[in-house]
């Protein structure tokens, strides 16, 4: 965070903790002035995957918390990246041990993780490169050449497939051993037998699933489709090449909609997907070809999330400054049991930074944020944000469950049961919040062993 | 318990080592100075009786107007003019011998009560001529209570003890001149004594010589020093955790055994505590903690010096210490603090060399020699103390 932003997040803590009254409300005011004084200073870094843009193939690396899945088990490693000592430390969702530190290439950039619990891996990304890194310390660098910057990735644990998407829409497919050395790989761009690629995401079972446009039905109207595209066979299409353009091995499906913008394969449902269109939010069975949707008409796209179950957040006015001073409506829209389904809340939130859905457990967890710098379509913890928040509703009828204040100077992660806190320490401090009963854990001094040199 | 003593019995049977002492032995004793600062002002009363002498009819045994009420001119003015007069003969024909009797005289501590046996019976005396040895004994704590114009009243009075007035010596209880009562000597002795020192404070040479009676006196008992230095502490890698240096404090007591054999006993603690900043937010401070006892040995190397030299007094100090030494690092920020400690014991070698300033204050100055090292297991890191550390402070002698 910049001095100036610091400063404003410091001015904005003092003011409102001096003045002592209504909390939430007066925060929300104050924020919302600093705000609108301050946020013509608030330039975006060159390299932002906190993008606004669809059009994506998994999520933004923003968004590429390791903890998409939801989790029974309660003990998980966590990762988490330290802008303080810029490492990478692995943790016990336990809190009651460090397991390990890494350093990472160009440390002094922003780094973005991507992990699943349980495998003995990690992936580590900045704008300058691609590592993966072993959970024994052991390194390796990507020798891909990547022209323009990684914008999103898409991951598939459980056959090791990792799928990249740059700023020039170069989609660069991985496959991994289990100690995430790179087995295999192909590069190529988004253009293909007169199809453009629009936005996807993997599949569980490892194929690509992507939406394209580019083509015309017998009458001359554009035709969208969907394709799957089996990357391995794709794999094995781009070593018999020889001009480096090779054929993507696909199934296509033409759609009646338009400009899918975004693509959610929906979790245990290998053949569903939720679909974002310029104008609907559908439900799709690739099997069936069946369609169910919703219209957006002019609501506003708040938040696309992945996160644990796919869903999208609409809002009424997409004037987000007016948010709290007007009770405006939201709706959740979501797929459940073969259906979309929708919520619907008259209720003022803060600028909702990030969305989980949890279907299964019926809750719905908002992160929210007093002050922002820029609206963002994707989840995002931990960008400049000030008087973060956490709030739990029950699915079912939006009871609220649950409320935390998120420290500003925190590093958050989060899965169902707890939202990790690192701090800017030197030496090392986390805390780990339980979501129901509102306890901390701590974990600290972590770091002493690495601070002589 | 005071215990009385025959003089001539107890000083003939026991050993001088037990109860007297030599003036001017091993490091100096406790009224050496006192002694040689009176035998001082005695000669340079002697000059202005000299220089007095040169003139017709000069007056020696009075009472200086200015002076009147000084206690010593209780006994000139007890002086009717006859004796007044045979006083300033006596004086004018004596103070060569006299200064010659200053300078040929041992004098010896006793400390014990003497007692003086003669014809007028038993009494207790501060100070004793031995005229066959040219010896004077002296009663040093009743010596040391006394002011420094009776001390040196004392002294000239024994010292007029050895010169050969009329051909005899002088014995205090004979009737001499106009002074024909019982004891009569005893009071032209006082009385010239008594005129002498007044002679002397009147022309200002007495007070010459009183700058000294401050001096700092090396047989004191008991030390005590405060000492600056620099931290001995060095890395044996060079780390984040570098501090450059820092200074430590000393505190000593030291305890003098025995003036005539120069060992000490001493205790020292030793503290320093030095920060930094580390990396953004983190404060680092290191403290260290020495505690350390052992044995010094002194050694006088400005001995053949004049006592009144203040180098004379200076010494010397060896010693050796076991020595207990803690260090700790602490590393403190907004969200946590860390602390870890690592000790040691180890033998300690110090030299330094005392130099006297005044009022029984020393300034001191040395090194010390450590060989130590401290490694902090969870932080993996290392500091070594190995080679000199020089220091500098103040003494209080007591």
């Amino acid at each position: 965070m910049d001095f100036k932003n610091r400063l404003v997040s410091t001015f904005y803590r003092a003011f409102t903790k001096i003045l002592g009254a209504s909390f939430r409300r007066i925060r929300y005011l104050v924020g919302l002035s600093l705000a609108l004084v301050t946020l013509g200073g608030c330039v975006p870094a060159k390299f932002d995957p906190n993008i606004n843009y669809e059009n994506l193939i998994g999520s933004p690396l923003s968004s590429s918390t390791q903890l998409l899945k939801s989790v029974t088990n309660l003990k998980q490693n966590i990762l988490l990246f330290d802008r303080t000592s810029r490492k990478v430390h692995l943790i016990d969702s336990d809190l009651t041990e460090h397991k390990g530190v890494f350093s990472v290439e160009n440390p002094n950039l922003e780094h973005y993780l991507v992990y699943e619990d349980g495998k003995n891996y990690f992936l580590d990304i900045s704008k300058l490169h691609i590592s993966t890194i072993s959970l024994n310390g052991l390194s390796s660098k990507s020798n891909l050449k990547f022209v323009g910057q990684p914008v999103s990735v898409a991951y598939a644990p459980e056959k090791d497939f990792v799928v990249f998407y740059d700023d020039y829409q170069t989609l660069t497919f991985m496959k991994l051993d289990p100690q995430g050395n790179v087995i295999d790989s192909f590069q190529r761009g988004a253009f293909y037998e007169g199809w453009v690629i629009q936005a996807g995401d993997i599949l569980p079972d490892g194929r690509l699933l992507v939406s394209v446009k580019g083509k015309k039905d017998a009458n001359g109207n554009p035709i969208d489709s969907l394709q799957i595209i089996d990357l391995e066979k794709s794999l094995e299409n781009s070593k018999k090449s020889t001009s480096g353009d090779f054929k993507l091995d696909y199934q296509s499906i033409d759609m009646t909609v338009h400009n899918i913008s975004w693509v959610a394969p929906i979790p245990k449902k290998a053949n569903q997907v939720l679909l974002k269109t310029d104008s609907e939010i559908v439900l799709f069975n690739l099997d069936t070809k069946v369609s169910k949707s919703v219209t957006i008409d002019s609501w506003f796209v708040e938040k696309l999330s992945k996160s644990f179950d796919p869903h999208v957040v609409l809002r009424k006015s997409s004037d987000g400054f007016n948010t709290k001073l007007d009770n405006i409506e939201r709706r959740l829209v979501f797929s459940n049991n073969d259906e979309i389904e929708e919520r619907r809340s008259t209720r003022s939130h803060h600028f909702i930074i990030s969305s989980v859905l949890n279907i299964d457990e019926n809750y719905w967890d908002v992160t929210q944020a007093a002050i922002v710098s820029e609206l963002y379509l994707f989840n995002i913890y931990n960008t400049y944000a000030s008087g973060r928040s956490f709030a739990r509703f029950r699915l079912s009828d939006l009871m609220a469950l649950t409320e935390l204040d998120i420290d500003d100077r925190a590093i958050i992660e989060m899965n169902q049961h707890y939202i990790f806190s690192l701090f800017p320490s030197d030496l090392g401090f986390i805390t780990r919040t339980d979501i129901e009963s509102q306890s901390v854990k701590t974990l600290k001094n972590f770091n002493i062993r690495h601070l002589k040199n | 318990m005071n215990v009385r003593l025959n003089i001539t019995l107890v000083l003939l049977s026991f050993s001088t080592v037990t109860m007297s002492s030599t003036f001017l032995g091993n490091g100096g004793q406790s009224g050496d100075i006192e002694l040689t600062v009176s035998l001082k002002q005695i000669r340079a009363a002697a000059d202005v009786v000299e220089e007095r002498s040169e003139k017709k009819s000069p007056q020696l045994c009075y009472c200086p107007e200015e002076y009147s009420d000084h206690q010593l001119c209780e006994i000139i003015n007890m002086m009717n003019v006859a004796q007044k007069k045979y006083c300033s003969d006596f004086l004018q024909s004596q103070f060569s011998e006299l200064k010659k009797a200053s300078t040929q005289t041992r004098f010896e501590w006793v400390d014990e009560s003497m007692i003086n046996e003669s014809k007028s019976g038993s009494r207790e005396v501060e100070a004793v001529a031995q005229k066959e040895k040219k010896l004077i004994l002296i009663d040093r704590s009743n010596f040391l209570e006394r002011s420094p114009a009776q001390r040196t009243f004392l002294i000239a009075h024994e010292l007029f003890h050895f010169v050969p007035h009329k051909g005899g010596p002088l014995n205090d209880e004979d009737p001499i001149g106009p002074f024909d009562q019982a004891n009569g000597t005893r009071f032209l002795l006082n009385a010239a004594a008594a005129s002498l020192v007044m002679l002397s404070i009147e022309e200002n040479v007495y007070q010459d010589y009183t700058g000294y009676l401050k001096m700092s006196r090396p047989h004191r008992k008991h030390w005590f020093s405060v000492d600056v230095s620099d931290s001995p502490l060095k890395e044996t890698e060079k780390t984040n955790f570098n501090i450059e240096s820092s200074r430590n404090f000393k505190f000593s007591y030291r305890y003098l055994l025995n003036n005539d054999l120069p060992w000490f006993v001493g205790l020292q603690g030793a503290t320093g505590t030095e920060k930094r900043d580390l990396f953004s937010q983190t404060k680092l401070t290191r403290a260290e903690r020495y505690f350390s006892y052992g044995v010094g040995y002194r050694l006088f190397p400005f001995k053949h010096l004049n006592i009144l030299d203040s180098s004379w007094a200076s010494f010397v100090l060896i010693e050796a210490q076991l020595e207990h030494q803690s260090v700790s690092l602490n590393f403190n920020e907004i969200y946590t603090d860390y602390t870890e400690q690592a000790t040691a014991t180890a033998p300690k070698l110090s030299m330094q060399y005392f130099y006297p300033i005044k009022s029984d204050f020393w300034m001191q100055f040395g090194v010390d020699y450590r060989d130590s090292k401290f490694y902090f297991s969870t932080i993996d890191y290392e500091l070594k103390m190995k080679g000199l550390s020089f220091f500098l402070g103040v003494t209080y002698g007591l």
